[in-house]
């Protein structure tokens, strides 16, 4: 390796900290033998407790009856800390017996914050962390943990991409800053999940869309025991790169020394849609296409005569939607002893989708085992093992707006049972979604292992040398089959696909930490790393099509002459070299530094080194002698300042690759896409101002933090028009360019109080709050947007332009229908076209005329809101009463706007396919001389003139432009979850031996308030699909798979 | 723990953390399974692999449906059928929405086809040693006949268009305006002149020749000549030299039979001087197949490759024109009693007998399923015959309507000879004289089906709107029924379901309000581009 100035600087700090580690061998003085016992405040024995001299490193944890034996010196502050405990300090004197007695504390302030390479104390943090425990984890019950963080940690915002179980999620740490990926950095003990890492089955196309799947939805969520999210730029920096758009680290539950815990929780769960769009029913559809017969001189359908006769016919919703059913089981067994602590446990999960063929299957293993070897050698390993099984059939087919499609009329059977289609309807695909569940195939299957052996050597008490080796393994089958079938008059053909992939990576990380106390509790911690990543990803697939029968489906039954095969491999690495100072003086001042190298492969020589720096400082003012008093606990100002820099983007954009491929003229070569030589990293820069205010013991705590981001050198795919040949099939791919730069800024709040603490009844409260604001600050030219088109490049959605949002919905204000004549006569109405029934006419949709020119044209279109939530909230509150305890947990969204797309589709009474019921306010239109002229615009009127849906027109359809019409308010409230659960008294367990026992109720989802029409208005990213994707056109509800209402009942034993 | 044994133990990992990375370690970004322009374009073999492409893949969103939504329905010689969708019935009545997604896509495959052909003739220009000699000169003129002709296309479907002869640099500076019509035929006949004087005189079948070039530039001078509004001898010279060149030099001629050209034994047989090409290969990926047929048949057991999307229907308009001895019609389209012996299917073991009384289907380019065509792999939107855009009786064609100019007629010998290989190939008596009309639909019968029709009409607009216009308005464009003993084809009356409601016997369309003489620029990019929308400007200084 070429390079590199940081490179000399770590070795030439490396050989500094060689010779503080001679200086600082000394002996042992001394010692006494302490011995004591340690109990909460019941009087009960806290096993595990760890006690240690306070500067050391070494401590001994208590035994099952809570006794300790510790040598020590007179003079010796011992320190006895515990989780979720308020830690003590006692100094030794005379006497050889010390006993102690814990509180259980509910101030975070001692709570271990995981903040990368290291952890540290909440109360000593200088940059923004938040963090969500396994409690907040199991209240949520999510089916995979990222659901989990919504609305509980500020500054986070979280929304599902699909109610699909184990669907993809979408999380934002601190807004979008990129219009690349902007997912955070995932850390599973270590293991390094990049940012839109997709999973081994990810990307491959199944149907119309392809997967994008949740690559984490294999991590049983019961196994975590904290999740960390890293915000400030500061906090973040010694991640580099990879962390720019924030961390996510996810630190999965260990053993503690003690004896067996054997603990099982299991719940079972009932799940139903929440709301369906009312339809035209039979009888309503029947007379609605007689009127349009009416109006457009055709002729009435056969049967639909007289629709008083008709039935309500087919309610495709009803048959589309199911309650299904959830359970979940969780084994757990842990323990250990002073050299050896282990955890075992194993995970069932199976949920059923509220859409007929969806479901998730989970099972995972995990064993972690930590062993002290000698005073100088730790060892211990992480190994996690989980296997998913999903069935994605309803995902792959956007069966909700199949469903929308289908028009009442149509018996989800034929009489003699087989599968009935639209009349005279043909193709090669299935269009009745029912159907199509049932018969495809569309399965996908992963196995996923993480894992992660690591080797502390404990030079001194103050210098380890951390080495890990983080495996993570991914394997992927694909598998899907479309039978044969008979589709009126034509017969499909049977086609099958398969898929396997695998993803390797592997991190080898060398960690060398100095951590010294200075008198007068002047503390010292310098870490400095180096890092390694590579990963290879290889892939096979084939298909083939006319299969002997339907059954068996084996790859190999379809017809040779069809089949087809594909492979390949791709290569990432990454290397760096990250160092991080700490001054703690005291607890009162707090200075952090760090600084992180790295080289990435997605650029050009020349272009691949980047510096990533985070600086921090806290002042704890609570701790100042003058303003030392008993209301006031802490009163930190936190300040931070960081440069993160960001290479999410596909490798090998500075060159073009060739793709071979068969042509009509045999082999033929494609070029890939422009290439950019110039490609750099993006950069953000950002400063982070944060108050930390404890009261009362700790009784309120609050934190407010507020930042301001700029990124610069945005890394996208050059917007260019169409004409670029960017598009379409056999496109030429657009270059990677650095083009523009985002502001973010934002304020985030979380309050927590203990309202009432008494020994019958507790009350607390938590209340998180994100308010966020993005603007774009530049582009390629100062008038230069982006546009965000969608429904297979027809439509145009969003506009992202400099001064405004990413993403902003863009259209006409819609203002009523032209009401009469004179109405027609006196708005602006669209140029070259006219007045006539077939033209421009009474009924249609008046567009507002925005510039005054008298026409209405694309220059009367503006902006209409914007998908990004203003607020996103969550409000907690946790109630105990002797032996029942209850958890009622709202969140929110604020200031959103949805585009109801699917009522673009279905709310036009002049469009195709089955109506809303809305429909049926389309205007109705009059003739002010009964006997005059239809197609005299003055004697020509709407009846209901207030409506806002359009007339039946004689032909076409002039109505179809984005408009705020079709753009709604995504503001809502929510009661995410509601747990009520009891205790059983330990007199009754005792004589099952069982040690604990609580059963509960709860439910997700239980009720939203919301102005939208749609299914859910937690619509999110979309997924990437023929109709679009990306962060231009979020927001934008396709036939959303909506978030389903839970019921549960559930357990948790301990033996 | 001894301190040696630690400071050894240190020093070991020390080595560890600073020399565990070897010098390739980040160059892993450089893809291991494909090439990479920098080095590929080395050999012959290379540059026709590179070449290859472009007939292929690009185009595939223009093949179907764009090129049949202008070349046949809105010029009247197809109307849709009552399933497939309401886009036909859109160009059928000129009543094209600005989002239209077929021309989007018509538009992008255009320019996908230019931006290919530019990166790969500026890549075998920088790349491709010289040594190469006339292989590198060859391909780089395969690649500007490929953008000749995709301008050719935009500028009779949308009229002034933005030039782009680099994509690299359009990248880093987007956002054109439109350049004017004069200077889109100027462009379009520098590069098949530059085609024309470095492409082989014959050439692997499929792959474009010199003959191929010149024919296109008759074409190209032929439709220049009435852009002012009055047809420029100049042109119509050029058009008739070209021509002649090719009729008389290349060596090429007709298929004795016409039915003959269309069958997938005969792909890119002599006659075809330029198609674009498809594959059925198994292995290929979509977009490097034919997808017209799946489309276009009027009924799925023709093929019996399992999809049919109900296909489109032959117009009155277009039936009522041909003669009941015209050789053509069986080749073209379908009607109650044909039977076509070649379109074995598991349905039709003895070959396809049509028995549909109310509608005439689409013949050409429906070749039939596997056991029709020796076993091919051929499957719903998969089939492999070329799609033809230049043809020699349409270069014959062209040398009669140039010769005829602006006379009201012409008794020249050499296109008269032209003219009546086509006219007696399809079974009819030699004519004498050449008139515009008897030219005119000449070039409608031979061609149907072919998406020509509309620049036919459109190049007589240019220069006689008036008459073109009336030749619009007059047409029957709607579906044809026939029965046996039917004396003519009839008009069938609006067939009015709850899906599709702009059939009209009595058709009255608005292409003068609504100008779609030209079509609109997608929405897309009028909405992205500010300045598209601006009026055209020179692209020659």
């Amino acid at each position: 390796m070429k390079k590199k100035l940081p490179e000399q600087k770590l070795k030439k700090l490396f050989s500094i900290l060689c010779l503080l580690l001679i200086v600082h061998l000394n002996a042992l003085a001394q010692t006494h033998r302490i011995t004591g016992r340690v109990t909460a405040d019941d009087n009960s024995p806290l096993i595990g407790v760890t006690v240690r001299i306070k500067g050391g490193t070494v401590g001994v944890p208590t035994d099952v009856k809570g006794t300790y034996y510790i040598n020590a010196k007179v003079g010796d502050v011992l320190v006895f800390s515990y989780v979720s405990y308020q830690t003590k300090e006692v100094t030794v004197g005379d006497n050889p017996t010390i006993n102690v007695t814990l509180s259980n504390s509910s101030s975070n302030l001692n709570e271990v914050v995981v903040i990368g390479y290291g952890t540290s104390k909440r109360g000593n943090l200088a940059t923004s962390v938040g963090s969500i425990s396994s409690k907040d984890i199991a209240i949520a019950q999510p089916t995979t943990f990222d659901q989990a963080l919504q609305g509980r940690v500020a500054g986070v915002m979280v929304q599902t991409s699909s109610g699909q179980p184990g669907g993809a999620i979408s999380v934002l740490v601190r807004g979008l800053g990129t219009f690349g990926n902007a997912s955070p950095l995932y850390v599973i003990d270590g293991v390094i999940v990049p940012p839109g890492n997709q999973s081994s089955t990810g990307g491959v196309f199944l149907g119309n869309n392809p997967i994008t799947d949740n690559p984490l939805s294999t991590i049983n969520p019961s196994d975590i025991a904290s999740i960390d999210v890293l915000k400030d730029a500061a906090a973040i920096a010694i991640y580099g790169s990879q962390g720019s758009a924030g961390v996510v680290i996810i630190t999965t539950k260990r053993g503690k020394v003690g004896p067996p815990k054997i603990n099982f929780d299991g719940y079972y769960g009932v799940q139903k849609v929440t709301k369906q769009i009312p339809m035209l029913d039979l009888q309503q559809y029947a007379e609605f296409l007689d009127t349009k017969a009416a109006i457009q001189g055709g002729v009435i359908l056969p049967g639909f005569a007289n629709p008083e006769y008709l039935g309500a016919g087919t309610n495709w919703e009803n048959e589309l939607f199911k309650s299904s059913g959830t359970y979940s089981a969780n084994l757990s067994v842990s323990g250990g002893d002073a050299r050896t602590t282990y955890l075992i446990s194993g995970n069932y999960f199976n949920q059923d989708g509220i859409i007929i063929g969806s479901n998730f299957k989970r099972e995972s293993f995990k064993v972690s085992l930590d062993n002290k070897t000698n005073d100088w050698l730790r060892l211990g390993t992480n190994l996690t093992i989980s296997g998913i099984n999903e069935n994605v059939n309803s995902s792959q087919y956007d069966v909700i707006d199949a469903a929308y499609n289908l028009t009442p009329d149509i018996a989800t059977k034929n009489p003699d049972g087989s599968i009935s289609f639209p009349v005279g309807f043909q193709g090669s695909y299935n269009p009745n979604p029912i159907a199509a569940a049932a018969l495809n195939t569309n399965q996908i299957e992963r196995l996923q292992i993480f894992g992660n052996i690591y080797a502390d050597i404990l030079f001194t008490k103050d210098l380890t040398l951390h080495n890990e080796l983080t495996e993570w393994f991914d394997y992927g089958n694909v598998n899907q089959f479309f039978p044969s079938l008979t589709i009126n008059t034509s017969q499909t053909q049977s086609s099958a696909y398969v898929n396997s992939a695998n993803n390797k990576s592997y991190t080898f990380r060398n960690q060398l930490t100095y951590n010294h106390t200075l008198p007068n509790d002047f503390n010292v911690n310098v870490m400095a790393a180096h890092e390694a990543t590579a990963g290879v990803y290889t892939y096979l697939s084939g298909g083939r099509t006319n299969f002997v029968a339907n059954d068996p489906q084996g790859l190999s039954l379809g017809s040779t002459t069809s089949a087809t095969n594909s492979g390949g491999t791709s290569n990432n690495a990454n290397e760096s070299y990250l160092g991080r100072a700490s001054l703690n003086y005291q607890g009162k001042y707090l200075l952090q530094a760090s600084v992180r190298d790295d080289g990435n492969s997605n650029f050009a020589a020349g272009h691949r080194w980047v510096t990533t720096y985070g600086l921090a400082g806290a002042w704890d003012a609570g701790k100042e002698n003058f303003l030392k008093n008993d209301i006031a606990d802490q009163i930190k100002f936190r300040a931070s300042y960081g440069l993160t820099n960001n290479a999410n983007i596909p490798q090998y954009q500075y060159g073009a690759a060739i793709a071979l491929q068969t042509v009509g003229l045999g082999e033929g070569a494609q070029p890939e896409n422009i290439a950019n030589p110039l490609l750099q990293w993006e950069t953000s820069k950002e400063v982070n101002l944060g108050l930390d205010l404890g009261f009362l013991k700790d009784r309120i705590q609050f934190t407010v933090d507020a930042f301001l981001r700029k990124t610069n050198n945005l890394l996208q795919t050059d917007p260019l028009p169409l004409y670029s040949g960017d598009t379409g099939t056999g496109y030429l791919g657009a270059p990677t360019v650095n083009v523009g730069s985002i502001q973010n800024k934002g304020l985030e709040f979380s309050l927590n109080t203990r309202n009432i603490s008494g020994t019958h009844f507790t009350w607390s409260t938590t209340i998180t709050a994100t308010l966020l604001n993005t603007k774009i600050l530049s582009l390629v030219s100062n008038d230069a947007f982006i546009t965000g088109i969608i429904d297979n490049g027809a439509v145009t959605a969003t506009r992202s332009a400099v001064g405004g949002d990413i993403g902003e919905f863009y259209g006409y204000i819609a203002e009523g229908v032209y009401k009469n004549g004179a109405d027609l006569a006196n708005s602006a109405k669209p140029a070259g076209v006219a007045v006539a029934p077939n033209g421009t006419w009474v009924g249609d949709v008046k567009y507002k005329d925005l510039n005054h020119d008298g026409v209405i044209d694309q220059n009367d279109q503006t902006y209409l809101g914007s998908p990004t939530p203003k607020v996103q909230y969550g409000i907690n509150n946790t109630f105990t009463y002797g032996n029942f305890d209850m958890t009622v947990f709202f969140n929110g969204n604020y200031g959103n706007k949805i585009l109801n797309y699917e009522l673009v589709k279905h709310g036009d009474p002049n469009g195709g396919a089955n109506y809303f019921s809305s429909v049926l306010n389309y205007a109705r239109l009059g003739l002010v001389n009964p006997n005059g002229s239809a197609t005299d615009p003055n004697n020509v009127y709407v009846i209901n003139a207030n409506t806002s849906v359009p007339a039946i027109r004689t032909s076409g359809d002039p109505n179809t432009a984005i408009s705020s019409n079709d753009i709604e308010s995504g503001s809502y409230l929510r009661l995410k979850n509601l747990q009520i659960g009891y205790k059983l008294p330990v007199a009754w367990l005792n004589k099952w031996k069982v040690s604990s026992l609580r059963v509960y109720v709860s439910s997700t989802n239980l009720f939203t308030i919301t102005k939208y029409t749609g299914l859910d208005p937690e619509v999110g990213d979309p997924l990437i699909s023929s109709k679009g994707g990306g962060a231009e056109v979020t927001g934008i509800d396709y036939g959303h798979y909506p978030n389903p209402r839970f019921f549960t009942f559930g357990f948790n034993v301990g033996l | 723990m001894k301190q040696s044994k630690k400071i050894l133990i240190l020093s070991f990992l020390t080595a560890i953390i600073f020399s565990s990375c070897k010098k390739d370690f980040l160059n892993k970004g450089i893809p291991q399974d494909a090439l990479t322009t920098a080095t590929f374009y080395q050999t012959a073999a290379e540059l026709k692999m590179a070449t290859a492409f472009l007939y292929s893949k690009p185009w595939f969103d223009y093949n179907y449906p764009f090129s049949y939504d202008i070349g046949e329905l809105q010029s009247g010689n197809i109307v849709g059928y009552i399933y497939s969708g309401s886009t036909s019935n859109d160009f059928t009545n000129f009543d094209i929405p600005s989002n239209s997604s077929d021309t989007k896509y018509g538009w992008s495959s255009l320019f996908n086809v230019i931006a290919n052909s530019n990166v790969t003739m500026l890549n075998i220009e920088q790349v491709a040693p010289a040594s190469l000699g006339a292989a590198k000169t060859s391909a780089i003129g395969e690649a500007r006949f490929m953008r000749g002709i995709a301008y050719f296309q935009l500028v009779q479907i949308f009229g002034p268009v933005p030039l782009i002869a680099d994509n690299n640099t359009l990248a880093f500076n987007p956002n054109l305006r439109a350049n004017v019509i004069p200077d889109v035929y100027r462009f379009i006949i520098n590069d098949l002149r530059y085609a024309a004087a470095n492409l082989p005189l014959t050439n692997d079948p499929g792959r474009v020749t010199q003959w191929s070039a010149k024919g296109l530039l008759a074409k190209v001078y032929l439709t220049r000549a009435g852009i002012s509004g009055t047809r420029a001898q100049a042109d119509l010279d050029s058009a008739k030299f070209f021509a002649t060149d090719v009729a008389e030099n290349s060596g090429l001629n007709l298929m004795a039979n016409y039915a003959d050209v269309f069958l997938t034994k005969n792909n890119n047989n002599p006659e075809c001087l330029f198609g674009l090409q498809w594959t059925v290969d198994p292995s290929a990926q979509y977009g490097n197949n034919d997808e017209r047929q799946t489309f276009i048949e009027g009924d799925g057991t023709i093929a019996g490759d399992g999809g049919s999307w109900g296909g489109l229907r032959i117009s009155a308009d277009l039936a009522k024109l041909y003669s009941a001895s015209d050789l053509r019609r069986k080749a073209t389209f379908m009607q109650n009693g044909d039977t076509y012996p070649e379109l074995i299917s598991t349905a039709h073991p003895t070959g396809y007998t049509m028995t549909d009384t109310t509608s005439l289907y689409i013949k050409k380019y429906v070749t039939g399923g596997p056991l029709a065509n020796n076993g091919a792999n051929i499957t719903a939107q998969h089939n492999n015959i070329p799609t033809y855009l230049l043809r020699l009786s349409d270069v014959y064609l062209v040398l009669a309507e140039a010769t005829l100019g602006n006379s009201a007629s012409t008794t020249d010998p050499t296109a008269l000879l032209y003219f009546n290989k086509v006219h007696v190939r399809a079974g009819l008596p030699a004519v004498t004289s050449l008139d515009f009309q008897t030219i005119f639909t000449e070039r409608r019968l031979e061609l149907a089906g072919e998406i020509q029709f509309w620049f036919d009409i459109k190049r007589w607009h240019d220069y006689n709107p008036a008459a073109a216009n009336a030749f619009v308005m007059a047409q029957h464009r709607n579906m044809a029924s026939y029965a046996t003993g039917d004396a003519n084809y009839n008009d069938v009356l609006p067939v009015v379901t709850g899906i599709t409601d702009n059939y009209s016997d009595t058709y009255t369309n608005t292409q003068g309000s609504k100008n779609n003489w030209t079509m609109q620029y997608p929405a897309a990019d009028v909405t992205g581009d500010p300045l598209l929308t601006l009026p055209p400007v020179p692209y020659y200084k």
